[in-house]
């Protein structure tokens, strides 16, 4: 018999209801519409109406790129994002090679300061080199006795210098594992065709991770003209986009904050040159290639071995110096903001005392931002990876923002846009928890997005077609494979969030005062004992968070880059 | 009734049609084999029927209830995964027990099913084992019997058997079939494998570029293809161009004698096919009616049951034929000449073109 039977054709009505994945997705990009889009969009706009007249046009801008002051804070800004990146790249690339081409002892060691160093708090490598370099630093004053004048540690090659150091891993991270993944026929064909140590070095291996090391390099970059604690505490009379962003911010705090967000816009403007350029370079290298032939790591004569290591412990040595001193000055006995020599509790009874408000802040900002992020990083990721539509891929691409948009910029565009009632919450905890929340999103979705692709779509379609609706299949089958991502991401975002402070200082009010506003606020009173032991709490729960990440991901520190 | 009918169904994805006005039915209880080359949309009907993909156009019945614009979660069709697809993080009887739950099954009725189809598939010592714990081949039958305990109106399986090795594939798949049969559940199976497809099936469906090109029992299939594409696709075969002049039919400058049919279908050119294992090699005695081709042998290949002649026609066409293996024919050498005879009544003949249309 044969098996083919022709029906005619009828037409029934499609399913009008929207499934829960429709729904999800709107309400995604209502989300990210009114607290990501919204904020910005209003600096953009205030930026356009004129500081003193309130005409529309250009004559913001027009100020900001013609009066020396501001074109002064511009160079800067410049001057410090390319030399702090050439700093982190000098820094992290030859360690790069070294712990991945030679047996290092300790390389664990190595990576695991770096993460450290990664995830310290920003601010707090500022104020420890004051404290050891500053006009009264230990260093300084020890060196006095013997008659040298210690190196000045204020001013731009300072804050450069603090850059490289806090940057560094980046670059490092990303291209050890880049360098651990070339496949070694290529270095070994180079050799066989007959280039010398050092033309296989420059002409083949280098050109290979230039991808990985210029990611990196950017992100240092975006990074080094977005900071705002280090050139405050030592810009020193320095002036840079983000320091009048936030002055002028403060000074305009009665009216539209028109210039502090005209100079907003214009560092955005610079991330962004920075990333398309990047992404510009990078769009005709693709090197994808099978890791057959891994690399193997030589071991060295006796005086290289010495060399090669003194040189990658130094690095991380210096690199993890502040986070030293901020400990070891927690424990100075002090009377109020003078050190009386000798040990002591003293500092830590102080914070008890007088802020626990700002401890208890911090770590409850956080966790509800944690919370948040989770949730929704789940399931934007699901949305990101699983559903193939234009709105995914705008919402992937969404997701890009707030690595780009500095701390102040956000703070003055949420200012600007959640002032007017009833949707006024200027000065509350809603405030500062969404705005950490939005910042520290794309953490939480980048980890959970990692681990949905390796998770095959057909389970969950098993699930579907065992009977489970969308949302239950979401909740019983993909979040419990999820969950290694969604842990590690959670981590990262309280690391990142609970150390927060350019965005906060806008932000916070005496009730939602957190630590690294207090710590940021003591360091310039000058009251360095109690700023250290807080400092060393952050640092404290940072190292904890890292260590769990450690525990749960295989990838261990590429997690964090 | 059919079990499931399916009607006019047509999926395009972007500008690529993957599936063109298909029409089936399926009696109830029948094993049904889709089977095609890759990429001629087995997949995507097999997914259109569980409802991860949305018909363009078209309806679906299953047991005289449509369900074509059902949520896939709804429509109670039970699917066995290519990859598997256990659920990693439970163990294998709750993998068993996740679609019970789903339907709010009672627990101790949920233990006894459950307890029942491990039974069937031979998994009862594995019940608390977690996947990663099992071999490729146990986690398929993990698979099939989560798909079985909910008793779906149909079983779809996609190439359930295509990831383990071959010895086990064919432990396997006599196995499902037993399991089908005693269940006599109605099952819709996708496999480019024809030997399995022909071994299992009650209906071979074979596709080609979105379109059903034949839909019958395996023999039928084979021995009375519906078009070229059929009579290549399953099975091997031989096809040779017939020359008309005038009433004169010609395979490779030999007058031949064919079928009335072949006079009707000189649009496009007609070609002959003949079955490889119904070529007689420098055959003895000539009987009458059979067509008989001078070849050049190129290549003579024992395979253990027989022997594989491997040859040119003088056209230049390549022939290929399958016999015992005789001394006679063992000591053939490439270069050789030698005739290939077979019988007129065994040749079919189609319209030229990859699915022209059958003539005899
Ligand atoms: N998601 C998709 N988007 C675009 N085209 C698709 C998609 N899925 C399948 N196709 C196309 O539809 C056609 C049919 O694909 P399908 O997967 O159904 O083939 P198949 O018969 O299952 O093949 P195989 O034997 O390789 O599994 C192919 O041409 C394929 O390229
Ligand atoms: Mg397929």
């Amino acid at each position: 018999m044969s098996a083919i039977d022709s029906l005619p054709s009828r037409s029934f009505p499609r399913l009008s209801r929207p499934g829960f994945w429709t729904v999800i997705t709107a309400l995604a990009v209502l989300l990210l519409a009114i607290f990501l889009i919204l904020p910005i969009a209003n600096v953009l706009v205030i930026s356009f109406f004129d500081a003193n007249t309130g005409t529309f046009g250009l004559s913001n801008y027009w100020q900001v790129l013609t009066r020396r002051f501001y074109t002064v804070a511009l160079w800067n800004t410049i001057v410090i994002g390319l030399l702090g990146m050439l700093g982190a790249c000098l820094l992290g690339i030859p360690l790069a090679f070294c712990t991945s081409r030679y047996r290092i002892r300790g390389r664990a060691i190595i990576a695991t300061f770096a993460v450290l160093v990664l995830c310290a708090p920003p601010f707090i490598g500022a104020y420890a080199w004051i404290m050891l370099f500053g006009s009264n630093g230990a260093v300084t004053n020890a060196l006095k006795t013997f008659g040298i004048a210690a190196p000045t540690i204020y001013g731009i090659p300072g804050i450069v210098m603090v850059f490289s150091l806090k940057f560094f891993p980046y670059i490092f991270l990303m291209t050890e594992n880049a360098l651990n993944t070339i496949n070694k026929s290529y270095e070994d064909a180079a050799e066989n065709l007959g280039c010398t140590a050092f033309q296989r070095f420059y002409k083949v291996t280098l050109p290979l991770v230039f991808p990985a090391v210029s990611t990196g390099a950017i992100i240092c970059f975006v990074l080094s003209i977005a900071d705002f604690g280090t050139p405050a505490i030592l810009g020193r009379g320095i002036r840079t986009l983000s320091t009048i962003a936030y002055a002028q911010y403060t000074s305009e705090m009665s009216g539209t904050p028109t210039m502090a967000v005209t100079v907003s816009m214009l560092m955005i403007a610079i991330s962004m040159a920075a990333l398309l350029l990047q992404r510009r370079i990078l769009s005709k290298r693709r090197y994808a290639s099978a890791l057959t032939n891994r690399p193997v790591k030589k071991s060295m004569s006796p005086l290289k071995s010495v060399l090669v290591h003194s040189f990658c412990y130094l690095i991380v040595f210096l690199a993890m110096l502040p986070a030293f001193t901020v400990v070891y000055t927690s424990f100075l006995a002090t009377s109020g903001p003078v050190f009386t020599g000798g040990y002591g509790l003293g500092s830590y009874a102080r914070i008890m005392r007088d802020s626990p408000q700002a401890i208890y802040n911090s770590f409850v900002f956080s966790l509800a931002a944690v919370v948040l992020i989770a949730i929704v990083s789940g399931l934007l990721s699901f949305i990101v990876v699983r559903r193939d539509n234009a709105v995914s891929g705008a919402l992937d691409l969404l997701l890009m923002v707030p690595y780009l948009i500095p701390g102040v910029v956000m703070a003055i565009g949420y200012v600007a846009t959640f002032r007017h009632p009833p949707f006024d919450i200027t000065g509350t905890v809603l405030i500062i928890v969404i705005l950490v929340f939005i910042r520290r999103l794309p953490y939480g979705v980048r980890s959970t997005t990692s681990i949905l692709r390796q998770i095959k779509p057909s389970i969950e379609e098993a699930s579907i077609n065992l009977g489970a609706s969308p949302a239950k299949t979401f909740l019983s089958v993909t979040v419990p494979l999820m969950m290694p991502g969604l842990i590690i991401g959670s981590l990262m975002s309280f690391i990142t969030a609970i150390n927060e402070l350019s965005s906060t200082l806008i932000l916070y009010t005496a009730r939602t005062v957190t630590m690294p506003v207090l710590i940021y606020v003591q360091v310039i009173d000058g009251e360095f004992g109690t700023a250290a032991a807080l400092s060393t709490l952050l640092l404290l729960s940072t190292g904890l968070c890292v260590f769990i990440v450690f525990r749960f991901s295989e990838r261990k520190e590429a997690a964090f880059v | 009734m059919s079990a499931v009918e399916i009607s006019n169904i047509r999926k395009s994805y972007g500008g690529v049609v993957a599936l063109s006005d298909i029409n089936i039915s399926i009696p109830s209880g029948s094993f049904f084999t889709l089977l095609g080359p890759s990429g001629c949309g087995k997949t995507t009907l097999l997914r259109t029927i569980a409802g991860f993909h949305q018909q363009d156009n078209g309806s679906i019945t299953v047991a005289t209830q449509r369900i074509e614009n059902i949520p896939a979660h709804k429509r109670d069709v039970g699917m066995v995964f290519q990859d598997y697809a256990v659920f990693p993080h439970i163990s294998v009887s709750e993998n068993i027990a996740f679609g019970l739950k789903q339907r709010k099954v009672p627990k101790n009725e949920i233990e006894k099913r459950v307890s029942a189809v491990l039974d069937m598939v031979q998994l009862k010592p594995y019940a608390a084992r977690m996947p990663h714990e099992l071999s490729g081949g146990q986690q398929q039958r993990v698979g099939l019997a989560r798909a079985l305990v909910i008793n779906p109106k149909v079983l779809l399986m996609d190439e359930p058997l295509s990831n383990l090795d071959a010895k086990l594939r064919v432990d396997l798949r006599r196995e499902l079939r037993g399991i089908q049969q005693s269940m006599n559940i109605t099952t819709i199976y996708v496999t480019h494998d024809q030997e399995e497809a022909l071994a299992m099936s009650d209906y071979v469906c074979v596709m080609y570029g979105g379109v059903i090109q034949q839909a019958a029992a395996p023999w039928e299939v084979y021995y009375s293809p519906a078009n070229r594409f059929v009579a290549s696709f399953v099975g091997a075969n031989n096809f040779m161009k017939v020359v008309l002049t005038g009433e004169q039919a010609s395979i490779s400058a030999t007058k031949v004698t064919l079928p009335q049919a072949a006079k009707n279908g000189s649009r496009e050119g007609i070609v002959a096919a003949i079955r490889p294992e119904r070529i007689l090699v420098n055959p003895a005695d000539d009987k009458s009616d059979t067509i008989s081709l001078p070849v050049k042998i190129r290549q003579v290949s024992f395979t253990g049951r027989e022997m594989a002649v491997a040859a040119t026609l003088s056209s230049g066409e390549e022939i290929e034929a399958i016999t015992q293996p005789t001394p006679d024919i063992i000591r053939l050498r490439p270069n050789d000449d030698a005739i290939f005879s077979f019988a007129t009544q065994e040749v079919q003949l189609f319209e030229d073109g990859a699915t022209g249309a059958r003539l005899s």
